[in-house]
């Protein structure tokens, strides 16, 4: 047939030239190491070379199961990717609905798509400080308060440090602030390839603005939907802790650590007593599973929920 | 097309930048960063000044000008009989770590420098800087190529695990007939034995220093609000009760690190109790020394002070945060080690008094404790030099190298032969008086509780918050120990 | 485009106006205050982070730059940004091709095979990673973190680059077989520009994940003449007393993102990319 025809010298060169290396890579990069975790998670290791690992089998899980601060991480994330899964979604809409559908200048929305998405490539360390200042005891919000009470700024020492009281509340914000302009963009992109003929035909049918929106625009774009809710999902598991670390480093004792935080705190760090990178890279397993799930199940139901529509 | 053309451009520059990227050699000369010096000094006739240590190869020895056995304690060193050193050869690499104020740099470079000298055939390889221990943290991950000797201080260096890696040599046996450099002097006899940490048995550190951990105060603060600083429980509260009226409260550290407060506030107090219990409580292994009256009353306190609202830190303040907050008079004591005045010099707004006390959450009529750590060198299990690793330490026990490490770092030496309190400089004059005085207990940390560090922390942080009673945290800790192995 | 049908009622569009308003505040605020902060110093800083600065202290910059090593941290980032987004690009477009066009006896296994690891995030596999670089001697190298960015982003980018390329129709590498193309030709001429949309965003998103890259980098990079920006700023943080001179280097090193941002900021945002979900 064709196919057979065309498998001729360049191709198979291209093949070797360019599959091979990047298979090779990506195997090395990605592939490999996985495995060696997943070996690791049946260890008792300390993580330096040359230190025993003892193979303990399942004990690590089974330990895993039984720690009650693993449940705490466990809440955390899903409470924590619960919301942002709500918010940003729904902000990402409200915004990208507002920057296409709504008759505003350009300018205005020049400005607005610029700033908008500014805070995704902003640098870490630069979010977490200055969220952190807002939010402490002597910070900026109390301060705030404080001067629209009347009273002194001194007085803050008798007000309560917001991150140290509501630890999740404050990171699930700041996630939410950086997180938005990814799934806004998406949005705005999937809202401007809707054709015009589909509005046309909704608005010969009577259909007001509300219902545009409704039955034109949301079923158009529930493939970008779709995906950055997934999105949103799974990059919470994986990198929530980039958030939490530096803002509260699962303080107070332990009632805002997550997932992510968890494992490297057992296997990464060692700055008091000694690591254990078997039991991390267990808790890594799991993480990855619990991820895997939703992210999977969360596909599942929107893609059911798209047919019913239809 | 453009975006041809664009991408061609990209792959051209950055196969050009790897070629570059290859040859990179950007150096660092300001020598607050790693700086890697390899000296190889010729041949070169050593100072013969009050540092006179190797001698000209004369075998013999010299005269001894008074009888060569000293009493252990007050009288001042006597001259002791001079010994002849060989000079090294080879290499030796050491890890400093100095802190971002550069607390102890110019010691530690002079200390390096004497040494280089008298041993001209050495080529002496110095990590030395604030990021030291990040950047060699993967050598000691992996056991190749790690420094030969390396200062156990700051962050990314984990004694702990460390020890238990076997990263470090075994110098129990050393020790024992280990002499000073160029002295007939025994290093055991020089260093104060009550602070050698051991762990599991094993003496792998060998202390310089002596930290310490505290509350400090302002007392121009505390002048003008009419307060004596306290000596005990009852005076810490009816301070703190005085302190809130005036709208400061009386303690603040920072939360996110509450290792400042347990070792501030909790363990003095503990140390108040005598050395025997507090080796139990630092060791970590017994679960139920945890339930003991005595730790419940002092956590009791350290709760009572969270409860009434007099501790006004956050669960997760940062450093800076409890900094700010002690600046700024928003609370009267901070929880910190005795580094403090050099790492906060050119914060101060204004006139500051600054002075520590270790008094707090002791009962009336107990003597508050102290608790003494080493700060001290440990040689590296997989290094190929650990004889002249061995005679750097040797050296680093010399009278004047201890003096100039003790003075440099404002902390107390780890040596018998106290240094007097008029030789220290600013804040660090009132800690030695304070430590070296007679109303404190002074205990040493010999022991390392290895994990249960973090639960102590997290246990301290909440109690301290008002969130966590005593009774609940002793459970916690009593259950943590009882996992610890 | 789509202007004729769009909302006009102007009560909603000040609603909307204000709502907007008030986000623009709360994202623009932080930078503000970075910028503000900069040109403090410690003392002044520490006693009242919220108030302007009596002095402008310009110095600040100026020490930043120079002590903090930022033009070698600089070039550095570069470094990496440049050569990950060619070999991403290279390991991308080849691997979607050879996935949508070439049809052989692996391909479905190598698609899912590719796809295996898209859940899987670069930093909990870490520590294993290290070990098995460490086991070649190829740690402390600006070259593995090269690799590992370029690898790390793969199975999002083919997933949607193959998805487009699928939808090219094969009309279009016929004809060009049968004008005598070669593989590589119909490749770089054909399917190259009719993807170059989605590609080139992929790219730029990976560049974006790139350039603030923390963990890993921390983890492999042991020279300081080799550390990126965003390990400079971590340590910049630890090191150096005077928060003023720290803020004066975040803002220093703010600045190429925000330039590169606002010039290829029509690309960034006009496709679906691909980039590391670094802030979760």
């Amino acid at each position: 047939m064709k196919n057979r025809i065309r498998m001729s010298r360049s191709r198979k060169a291209f093949l070797w030239v360019f599959g091979l290396p990047t298979f090779l890579i990506y195997s090395f990069v990605c592939v490999v190491p996985l495995f060696s975790s997943l070996r690791d998670s049946f260890t008792e290791w300390m993580g330096i070379a040359g230190t025993s690992k003892t193979w303990i089998g399942l004990s690590n899980y089974a330990e895993l199961f039984r720690d009650p601060v693993f449940y705490t991480a466990l809440k955390n994330d899903l409470v924590i990717s619960f919301f942002k899964l709500i918010l940003i979604t729904s902000l990402a809409l409200v915004f990208a609905v507002s920057l296409t559908r709504i008759k505003l200048t350009r300018p205005e929305r020049a400005i607005y798509r610029y700033f908008l998405y500014l805070p995704t490539v902003l640098p870490i360390v630069v979010i977490t400080i200055v969220w952190k200042f807002v939010f402490e005891q002597s910070g900026l919000y109390n301060t705030l308060m404080l001067k629209l009470d009347g009273r002194k700024v001194g007085d803050v020492v008798n007000m309560s440090s917001h991150i140290a009281n509501h630890p999740v509340a404050v990171i699930t914000f700041v996630a939410i602030w950086c997180g938005i302009g990814y799934s806004m963009i998406v949005l705005i992109t999937a809202i401007n390839n809707v054709s015009n003929e589909l509005y046309e035909a909704a608005y010969l049918d009577g259909a007001g603005q509300l219902g545009q929106f409704f039955y034109v625009t949301l079923p158009s774009i529930m493939g970008q939907v779709r995906y950055i809710m997934v999105y949103i999902v799974s990059s919470t598991l994986a990198s929530n802790m980039n958030l939490v670390l530096p803002m509260t480093n699962g303080q107070p004792g332990n009632a805002s650590t997550v997932m992510g935080l968890y494992v490297y705190k057992y296997g990464l760090t060692a700055d008091n007593g000694v690591s254990r990178v078997g039991y991390a890279n267990a808790a890594a397993v799991v993480l990855m599973l619990i991820s895997f799930i939703l992210c999977y199940s969360l596909n599942r139901l929107i893609n059911r929920g798209e047919e019913k529509k239809l | 097309m453009k975006i041809k053309r664009l991408l061609s451009l990209l792959l051209v520059s950055a196969l050009l930048l790897t070629v570059v990227g290859c040859r990179k050699t950007f150096t660092f000369d300001s020598n607050r960063d790693v700086v890697v010096t390899q000296n190889v000094y010729v041949e070169d006739t050593p100072a013969t000044s009050s540092t006179a240590s190797a001698t000209s190869s004369n075998a013999g020895g010299q005269t001894s000008s008074t009888a060569s056995s000293e009493k252990s304690d007050s009288t001042p060193a006597a001259p002791v009989k001079k010994q002849a050193e060989k000079k090294l050869s080879g290499k030796l690499s050491v890890q400093i770590f100095i802190n971002e104020n550069g607390v102890g740099e110019a010691a530690w470079t002079e200390i390096l420098d004497e040494f280089e000298k008298a041993n001209p055939d050495l080529a002496l390889t110095t990590y030395i800087g604030t990021n030291v221990n990040s950047q060699l943290a993967n050598t000691w991950l992996s056991g190749q190529n790690t420094p030969d000797l390396v200062l156990i201080d700051g962050k990314g260096l984990s004694e702990t695990s460390l020890c238990a890696s076997g990263s470090f040599l075994d110098l129990t046996d050393w020790y024992r007939n280990a002499t000073v450099y160029g002295q007939n002097k025994r290093i055991c006899d020089v260093v104060t034995t009550a602070a050698l940490e051991r762990y599991n048995g094993k003496l792998y550190k060998m202390p310089l220093m002596l930290n310490c951990y505290g509350l400090w105060y302002d007392q121009n603060l505390y002048r003008q609000q009419g307060i004596q600083i306290h000596r005990n429980f009852s005076e810490m509260l009816s301070n703190a009760t005085a302190q809130k009226s005036a709208g400061t409260s009386a303690l603040t550290y920072p939360g996110m690190y509450s290792n400042y407060l347990v070792w501030g506030t909790v363990m003095p107090a503990v140390a108040a109790y005598g050395q025997g219990f507090f080796d139990e409580i630092s060791a970590g292994k017994n679960p139920k020394i945890y339930q003991d009256e005595r730790l419940r009353s002092v956590l009791e306190n350290l709760h009572s002070l969270g409860a009434a609202g007099y501790v006004s830190a956050s669960a997760t303040q940062d450093h800076l945060g409890a900094q700010s907050d002690w600046l700024n008079h928003r609370a009267a004591l901070v929880s910190s080690g005795i580094w403090l005045e050099a790492e906060m010099k050119k914060s101060i707004p204004g006139v500051f008094d600054m002075r520590f006390t270790t008094a707090g959450l002791n009962l009336s009529g107990q003597k508050p404790g102290a608790v003494l750590m080493g700060v001290g060198v440990a040689i590296s299990s997989h290094s190929k030099n650990a004889e002249n690793a061995k005679t750097l330490v040797r050296y680093l026990y010399r009278e004047d190298s201890l003096k100039k490490l003790a003075l440099s770092y404002g902390y107390m030496t780890a040596a018998k032969q106290k240094l007097p309190v008029s030789a220290y400089k600013g804040s660090a004059k009132q800690i030695m008086q304070y430590l070296q005085g007679k109303d404190v207990n002074i205990v040493y940390k010999t022991r390392d509780w290895g994990n249960l560090g973090e639960t102590f922390n997290s246990v301290a942080n909440r109690i301290a918050q008002g969130k966590l009673s005593a009774a609940d945290g002793c459970k916690e800790l009593a259950t943590a120990a009882g996992k610890n192995k | 485009m789509n202007e004729t049908y769009r909302f006009s009622g102007s009560y909603f569009k000040w609603i909307v106006r204000l709502f907007l308003l008030i986000c623009l505040v709360l994202v623009v605020f932080p930078i503000l205050w970075l910028v503000m902060s900069s040109f403090k110093n410690q003392m002044e800083f520490l006693a009242d982070p919220m108030a302007t600065p009596s002095v402008w202290r310009f110095a600040n910059y100026v020490t930043a730059w120079k002590e903090m090593h930022l033009s070698v941290y600089l070039l550095n980032s570069l470094f990496l940004v440049v050569a990950t987004a060619a070999l991403h690009f290279l390991m991308v477009s080849t691997t979607s091709y050879i996935l949508a066009k070439i049809p052989f006896k692996l391909n479905k296994g190598l698609e899912l095979y590719y796809f295996f690891a898209m859940m899987i995030p670069a930093v909990l596999m870490l520590t294993p990673l290290y070990f098995l670089f460490d086991s070649v001697g190829f740690t402390d190298s600006l070259g593995a973190l090269v690799l590992i960015y370029a690898s790390v982003s793969l199975p999002t980018s083919i997933f949607l680059v193959t998805g487009f390329m699928r939808n090219i129709n094969n009309a279009f590498t016929e004809a060009a077989f049968i004008d005598g193309a070669n593989e590589f030709q119909i490749f770089w001429s054909v399917i190259l520009p009719l993807v170059k949309p989605v590609l080139f965003f992929s790219v730029i998103g990976n560049i974006m994940g790139t350039w603030n890259e923390y963990t890993t980098a921390l983890t492999f990079i042991s020279t300081p003449e080799k550390y990126p920006v965003s390990i400079g700023l971590h340590f910049m943080e630890t090191s150096v007393g005077d928060k003023g001179v720290v803020f004066a280097g975040l803002v220093i090193a703010l600045v190429p993102v925000l330039v590169i941002y606002g010039l290829f900021q029509k690309q960034i945002q006009n496709g679906v990319s691909a980039d590391e979900g670094v802030k979760g």
